[in-house]
């Protein structure tokens, strides 16, 4: 049989490539939260499917912490990213701009999409179901967070916009309402 | 005899003017007053789906007489409150309720996003942008002044 071309030991063995794999997709999650130093904790897209982090890989992320009962502070940081986003043209596609809501108990993903979707449609929504997984979060980020005083009441939060390179690394942060051009200015730099 | 505005009058006159249109309907308040009440010059930001609070925005300004802005209603609305972004304990950002705000004599107060604002809540309908609504604020001096306030959506 010398000569004739073997099978590689992933085709012999599919449960080895499985195992593989299954590690190169850990190792590349835990690379990107590595680099961002932002935790893997449950979450899921108002796309319908579970978010991670590396989602985010290869473009800018813009994360806003907020929620859908907020009165003006949220809307407004909203629709001025998506001012932002048209203005940047084709460069809108290196661009995700992801909500995660700050009161979970209320914003269900699909509730989350409905809502970020009026102001731009590619923006997407997180939902982060545990109320100490969502603290982490913040934290990670250096964002504002607590829950409100009584139920239904109102949600102190960060107003900053943060910036999440193509690397996954954080750069830093944007205050609303933004200056026509300072989200390009700040991809930019 | 009274002096007295025909309301068709009144409506053509903010019409070419482009002023806001502005009436007292405080019987007690004069028509001295009404001409010194604040410009008021608001508009409502189209609440996204699922949100069940409204924000208005704007400016009060001055006509020669300090005033004070002590309550607003608007129709279809269950409260109006004035607010002002705030930071909380955290550093994140909390709306402080306001009991009033001041309108100077000469001068303009903004009603924003980052400031001072409106926020009305008990929605009983829903508000749509290019709709106009009536509302009703109650100034110190000026009485009540009756303005109408467009819809709009955010930029």
């Amino acid at each position: 049989m010398r000569g004739t071309p073997r099978p590689g030991r992933f085709a012999r063995s599919p449960a080895l490539a499985l195992v593989v794999s299954l590690g190169a997709g850990l190792a590349g999650a835990w690379w990107s939260t590595r680099q961002a130093g932002l935790p893997q904790v449950p979450m899921a897209a108002s796309t319908g499917k579970p978010f991670v982090w590396s989602d985010l890989d290869g473009r800018w992320g813009l994360v806003y912490f907020g929620y859908r009962g907020c009165p003006s502070a949220c809307p407004t940081a909203l629709s001025g990213l998506a001012r932002e986003i048209r203005a940047l043209g084709p460069g809108a596609a290196r661009v995700q701009v992801v909500m995660i809501s700050v009161d979970p108990a209320r914003d269900t993903p699909a509730r989350l999409g409905a809502y970020v979707r009026y102001f731009h449609p590619g923006f997407i929504g997180v939902h982060v179901p545990d109320a100490r997984d969502l603290a982490l979060v913040c934290k990670a980020f250096g964002a504002a967070f607590a829950p409100p005083a009584s139920a239904g009441g109102e949600i102190e939060h960060a107003l900053d916009v943060f910036l999440i390179d193509p690397r996954g690394r954080l750069r830093g942060r944007l205050s609303p309402p933004f200056v026509p051009g300072e989200v390009a200015k700040a991809l930019r730099g | 005899m009274p002096f007295r505005i025909a309301p068709w009058l009144v409506v053509a006159c903010a019409t070419a003017t482009g002023l806001p249109l502005v009436a007292s309907a405080n019987p007690g308040v004069s028509r001295a007053n009404l001409a010194m009440a604040p410009v008021v010059s608001l508009w409502i930001a189209e609440a996204p789906p699922g949100s069940e609070v409204l924000a208005a925005y704007g400016r009060l300004e001055g006509r020669g007489r300090p005033d004070t802005l002590l309550a607003a209603a608007v129709d279809g609305v269950g409260d109006v409150r004035l607010h002002a972004m705030t930071r909380g304990p955290g550093g994140g950002g909390l709306m402080q309720p306001l009991a009033s705000l001041a309108v100077p004599a000469r001068g303009t107060v903004n009603l924003r996003p980052d400031g001072v604002h409106l926020m009305l809540t008990g929605l009983g309908r829903r508000f749509v942008a290019g709709q106009t609504v009536r509302m009703r604020l109650t100034f110190a001096r000026a009485g009540l002044v009756n303005v109408k306030v467009s819809v709009r959506r955010r930029n």
